[in-house]
């Protein structure tokens, strides 16, 4: 379907939220983690040491910033969510779409971005999928009280963490007082925690996934994330996600990346997607 | 595996600007008077006169057939395929006979049911959520949208004592009901209020904002259009050409109803020329 066109902007011109993450930092990060024992322990536990060493998650980027090969046309799959699908603080060889291909045997794309929302997610997928033209979407979708919010001059993902609101952005701090900024946060964040806020997005945001996955004759399988906290009524599959953690002990690890594989790989082939829901 | 629960308040909020179930909704009374008053004024009264609203001598204004869940058509049933209409009151009709609207020429044409799903001052956004909730009790196989003013978008309104729920705002207009709102709920003096009226006024006249807006919308109502086999046909309202907004110069020619010398019957709205005109745009693409 061709959409309304402007004057002048398109999907190409949105903006996604930490494409960009600092590697170096991340690096940085991970090594000051092992200097306490609790994470030395944890990382032990989960895959981390090998030979009695540290083995840290290293991260590559495609030209496009996501952690995955370049773009091109053959049998694949796209993964789209959020750390969970990227693989924050894990080894990518222990991420979700990895496993996931090797049940599958077909390669994935993995575009999943560290603290995305449904909305940014609907918008990567509209900006890649024609370089891709994957058979299948598995969509594990992000915490729902994340926004997709327009700072001044382009969206960002807006969530309670301070760096991302409005009031702590340099551009609108040099326009607005600050006690604008703060109300507009809590205007913001009044909304995004709201549970009706929270179904409508997850009803307009799955249609409209679901919509571009047809124009693309792609599959879509989805999976609200079961370790995500969300603050709305909504069941999830019961699903182990605590028993192994990722270097960071945050971040749930390899054996939960492995059960959502195994659901997705469960689910892709059966008619439950998203229209027996609605 | 149930992935989800059925939505505990999108579905029940039942938000409409007719009661539901109000049968031959008549205009109110300080509108009527406003008719009494325009019948004495000559000019307006050629205006009403040249708009149907005038039949022999006499002032007669339309009325409103209301269904159980808020809309201007039947109430809802599966028994043939219909077409869905969607947009603000120049879907809707207000202030206008239903055989004169644009949905009822198109129903007429096609021959087929229509579900007028569309609310006077809505947008886009509530678009979406009256064929969310209904498309299942009903059956059609095209979805026709006039798309709303750009310049409207849905928030969450807090209502005092009760559950809040969507409507529209209109962050344009200082006096919007929004703006109410937030003096209310978050005490903003008047320094704050201009700068956040001002950071929404930027936000509104920006394409990039208002494209994403409308097309995610179009998408998921696309979305649910595909898992009704229904086929989709839009066109934007009036109100995009005047600042710009749109790329393409939509049935440019028609804009000639803004001249057209009929209104709808509150002397605002566009009248039976402009309904006509969006039926025949719609027939045509149907043709193409």
């Amino acid at each position: 379907m061709e959409l309304l066109e402007f004057d002048n902007v398109s999907f190409n011109d949105l903006n996604i939220s930490n494409l960009s993450w600092s590697e170096y930092s991340r690096v940085q990060k991970q090594k000051s983690f092992l200097k306490d024992q609790n994470y030395r322990a944890n990382a032990k536990k989960n895959g981390f040491y090998k030979y009695g060493k540290p083995y840290l998650p290293t991260y590559r980027k495609n030209k496009f910033g996501f952690r995955t090969d370049e773009f091109f046309i053959t049998d694949s799959f796209i993964a789209l969510g959020d750390s969970n699908t990227y693989g924050a603080y894990q080894h990518e060889d222990r991420t979700w779409p990895y496993y996931l291909t090797e049940l599958l045997g077909i390669k994935n794309f993995n575009l999943g971005v560290p603290g995305s929302s449904i909305d940014q997610c609907y918008v990567i997928l509209k900006k890649y999928i024609e370089l891709i033209k994957p058979q299948y979407v598995f969509f594990l979708i992000p915490n729902l009280n994340r926004n997709y919010t327009w700072l001044g001059d382009n969206f960002s993902v807006y969530n309670s963490e301070p760096e991302s609101t409005f009031s702590s952005n340099t551009s609108l701090k040099s326009k607005y007082e600050n006690l604008t900024l703060c109300i507009m946060d809590s205007i913001e964040l009044d909304n995004i925690n709201s549970t009706q806020h929270q179904e409508l997005k997850y009803y307009k945001y799955l249609d409209a996934i679901y919509n571009v996955c047809q124009e693309h004759n792609a599959t879509l399988i989805h999976l609200l994330d079961p370790s995500a906290s969300h603050s709305c009524e909504f069941k999830v599959p019961d699903m182990t996600i605590d028993d192994s953690y990722a270097l960071d002990f945050k971040h749930f690890g390899h054996l939960f990346m492995m059960r959502v594989a195994n659901y997705f790989f469960k689910h892709y082939d059966s008619k439950t997607n998203i229209q027996d829901f609605i | 595996m149930i992935l989800r629960q059925t939505s505990k308040t999108l579905f029940k909020q039942n938000k409409h600007t007719f009661a539901p179930g109000t049968r031959d909704y008549l205009m109110e009374k300080k509108e009527v008077t406003n008719l009494e008053k325009w019948q004495k004024d000559s000019v307006k009264r050629d205006i009403l006169e040249a708009s149907g609203f005038i039949v022999n001598n006499k002032i007669v204004p339309p009325s409103y057939s209301i269904n159980s869940s808020g809309f201007r058509c039947k109430e809802f049933n599966k028994k043939s395929t219909g077409i869905v209409t969607l947009g603000c009151s120049d879907t809707f009709g207000q202030y206008q006979y239903l055989e004169k609207t644009w949905p009822s020429i198109l129903g007429s044409y096609l021959n087929q049911e229509v579900w007028n799903l569309s609310n006077p001052g809505g947008d886009i956004g509530s678009n979406y959520i009256s064929l969310l909730k209904h498309s299942k009790s009903i059956k059609y196989d095209k979805i026709f949208i006039l798309i709303p003013s750009p310049y409207r978008e849905l928030y969450l309104k807090k209502i005092e004592g009760k559950k809040s729920g969507f409507t529209t705002r209109h962050p344009l207009g200082e006096d919007d009901k929004y703006y109410r709102q937030l003096v209310k709920h978050y005490i903003v003096n008047k320094d704050t209020f201009k700068e956040i009226f001002y950071f929404n006024v930027d936000t509104f006249q920006n394409n990039l904002n208002r494209m994403f807006y409308i097309n995610s919308y179009l998408d998921a109502i696309n979305g649910i259009a595909r898992k009704n086999n229904a086929k989709i046909y839009f066109v934007p309202n009036i109100t995009y050409y005047q600042k710009n907004t749109v790329k393409e110069p939509y049935f440019v020619k028609q804009l000639k109803a803004r001249h057209a010398p009929d209104l709808a019957c509150d002397l605002k709205h566009f009248g039976k020329t402009y309904q006509k005109i969006i039926a025949n745009y719609f027939i045509k693409m149907l043709r193409n």
